[in-house]
């Protein structure tokens, strides 16, 4: 049978229960119609009313033939916990129960993905939590953590974890990226520029780190066609191929093989963007066993449509399209779906 | 016929006349190590490798010293630009028959227009590189327009090339490269992004801009810039909200044109699919990135084009934006029998 899941869509409740991790007053925004203004650390952003409407997510969802999704919390753990005095770990496990309470209510066509700081060692426990109990599917994992990259020694033993368990695995950009304090304030650049540009550093960073030579079974998917990473990616093979004798140790490229050879074995991508020519490249680049299907809906309220009909339109066989609408996400996230 | 409108070539005394002592350099670039590679000050062996890959003719210029050396000397930033546009001057003048110069300004200075005027007159210039940002400030500012307006009016071919010290430096781009392989697409991805959004390309419709890199970090966001766009703006404080007219996609074959270098042939795929064969140029950065030029070029043959698109990518638009007379000369040129 074929399926529709989207692996990349995101839902959170409007506040509720009092304010346990005491961030209501920095967290507050204006409601300007029915959408909700937020001017945090100096990035005005809007956060549209879809992204707390689970209702109209599930109809206008199914209206575009999606019967599967995976719901996560784009990046509140991370900004929540800039903001809150409660331990960081406190703050995950709000953000997820949050998330568990959502896919209870429609259990059988949504299910859960987690959030951690994967630079802090204590939150395997809860990552354990999330995919013992909780029944996550998958953990979702910001880009950087308050400026920080995935590639520091702090984060190995998280990566050693993921690796032993086979976790499942969504990258996804933090609300502030990285270059923020240079005027992203204008134009939505926050969101449009700075988060896939965070995302492309976070990847690169991990390629170059030698990341995916000390744990060479790693699984990652990565929002957003692998965000601004691919016009990249020939510039990280000639800079290895040229090598960096005489530079500073930190400096210094650490992978053992070419850039690009790490993407079939360690990278997955999805398809948002609502950019059809860049899909077509992730497709060339990661091949059809490495891409799925993705929408960002909530927080991007484009019809969910749209980005079926750019897989629909891409110029390859109907057994791949198969893959990237479902079968893929069902073997990476193990869904056990027929 | 091979056209590579982007070349570099490091002549050498340059920072020395302005008082730099590049050895004890002053701002951030001492923070970002980098290792310049022997081959961008090696004119003959350039010219070799150049001549064995099949390139005929190279547009010479600059990367990113004119806005360097300023941050790192207490001369005005015209002395700076002006010691570039000669030493550019001084490089082709070695081999006139296989170069051309491009020349070097700041579009956030009214007063780099004169030295922009001599770059295109008296120096023979075929166009201008500007940075995509100058000391973090970048080209969509209002200060530019007097450059822009200039630019348009007398349709002055203009090449957009990343800085030395990009966006985002600050945040551990110390580590692996990561200001060369990633901060400076990103800086032109920014930079053209704004271009857009802030509504720079009404203001100037008939801008034509060249730029590096394929775009840089451009086509990856481009679906969200026009859903940024189509989401709308409603509550947000002026300065944030987007400006421009049109969905920003409708911009990129009205204004813009990209080279070829990344090295990537997907993303030079990408780049023809969305631009269209009309808006992309051969380019390598050779010099500072010493790849074999034939590697771009076998790139280029590898993308399935026709002859006449494959043409046009090699040396045809090129030889229309910047203006190189070489479809004149081939015309009057006798016909061989």
């Amino acid at each position: 049978m074929a399926h529709i899941i989207d692996i990349h869509t995101h839902h959170a409740g409007p506040p509720k229960g009092g304010d346990p991790l005491g961030v209501a007053h920095a967290m507050r925004g204006q409601m300007v119609g029915k959408n909700m203004f937020s001017d945090f650390k100096g990035l005005p952003g809007i956060a549209y009313y879809e992204l707390t409407n689970f209702q109209l997510q599930q109809e206008n969802s199914h209206k575009a033939g999606i019967d599967y999704r995976l719901m996560s919390n784009p990046f509140s753990a991370e900004v929540l916990s800039e903001i809150s005095k409660k331990p960081s770990i406190d703050v995950c496990k709000f953000c997820n129960d949050e998330i568990a309470e959502t896919v209870g209510t429609a259990p059988k066509d949504t299910a859960g993905l987690g959030t951690v700081n994967p630079l802090e060692k204590g939150h395997i426990a809860e990552a354990e939590r999330l995919l013992g109990p909780m029944k996550f599917k998958g953990l979702q994992i910001v880009t950087s953590w308050h400026g920080k990259f995935l590639d520091t020694e702090e984060a190995w033993p998280f990566w050693e974890y993921v690796q032993d368990k086979n976790v499942p695995i969504f990258l996804h950009p933090p609300r502030v990226p990285i270059g923020h304090e240079q005027q992203m304030d204008q134009y939505k650049l926050d969101e449009l520029v700075g988060r896939p540009f965070d995302t492309a550093m976070s990847v690169a960073r991990m390629i170059l780190s030698g990341l995916f030579d000390r744990f060479p079974k790693l699984q990652i998917c990565v929002a957003h066609m692998g965000g601004g990473l691919l016009p990249c990616m020939g510039r990280l093979d000639f800079g290895w191929r040229l090598g960096c004798e005489g530079m500073p140790e930190r400096a210094a490229i650490k992978c053992k093989n070419i850039p690009s050879s790490y993407l079939r074995k360690n990278l997955h991508v999805d398809i948002m963007g609502v950019w059809a020519p860049h899909v077509a490249e992730a497709v060339e680049v990661f091949g059809p066993d490495h891409v799925m299907f993705g929408t960002d809906y909530g927080p991007v309220p484009v019809d969910p449509k749209a980005h079926v009909d750019i897989v629909k339109n891409l110029k390859i066989s109907d057994a791949d399209k198969e893959k990237i609408f479902w079968k893929n996400a069902n073997a990476y996230f193990k869904l056990g779906m027929q | 016929m091979i056209v590579d409108i982007h070349t570099h070539f490091n002549e050498p005394g340059v920072p020395q006349s302005l008082g730099i002592d590049m050895r004890n350099p002053k701002g951030t670039y001492h923070t970002m190590p980098s290792a310049q590679m022997a081959e961008f000050g090696q004119f003959d062996k350039q010219i070799e490798v150049n001549e064995k890959a099949g390139v005929d003719k190279r547009i010479m210029s600059s990367p990113f010293g004119a806005e360097m050396f300023s941050a790192m000397t207490d001369r005005p930033s015209t002395d700076v630009v002006k010691a570039i546009n000669d030493s550019i001057a001084k490089t082709v003048a070695r081999k006139t028959d296989r170069l051309w110069g491009m020349g070097t300004a700041n579009p956030l200075e009214k007063a780099h227009i004169k030295e922009a005027e001599r770059c295109m007159g008296p120096l023979g210039f075929k166009g201008l590189l500007c940075t995509t940002s100058w000391h973090g400030r970048y080209l969509d500012n209002e200060e530019a327009y007097p450059f822009w307006e200039w630019a348009e009016d007398t349709k002055t071919p203009i090449f957009l090339h990343p800085v030395r010290t990009p966006i985002g430096h600050n945040n551990q781009m110390d580590q692996y490269k990561l200001d060369e392989l990633i901060g400076r697409p990103f800086d032109t991805g920014m930079c053209l992004a704004r271009m857009i959004l802030s509504g720079l390309f009404d203001r100037f419709p008939k801008l034509q801009l060249s730029v590096a890199h394929m775009g840089g970090g451009l086509l990856p966001v481009m679906g969200r810039l026009n859903f940024g766009w189509s989401l709308g703006c409603e509550g947000m404080p002026e300065r944030a909200k987007i400006k421009c007219k049109d969905e920003p996609q409708s911009y990129l074959r009205r204004n813009f044109h990209v080279d070829t270098m990344g090295l990537w042939a997907p993303h030079v795929r990408e780049a023809l699919e969305v631009f269209g064969p009309d808006r992309v140029m051969f380019g390598t950065d050779y010099g500072p990135v010493p790849i074999d030029p034939k590697e771009h070029v076998d790139i280029v043959k590898t993308m399935g084009l026709s002859q006449a698109d494959e043409e046009k990518v090699f040396w045809k638009n090129a030889d229309a934006f910047f203006n190189l007379g070489l479809a004149k000369t081939a015309a009057k040129a006798p016909a061989h029998a």
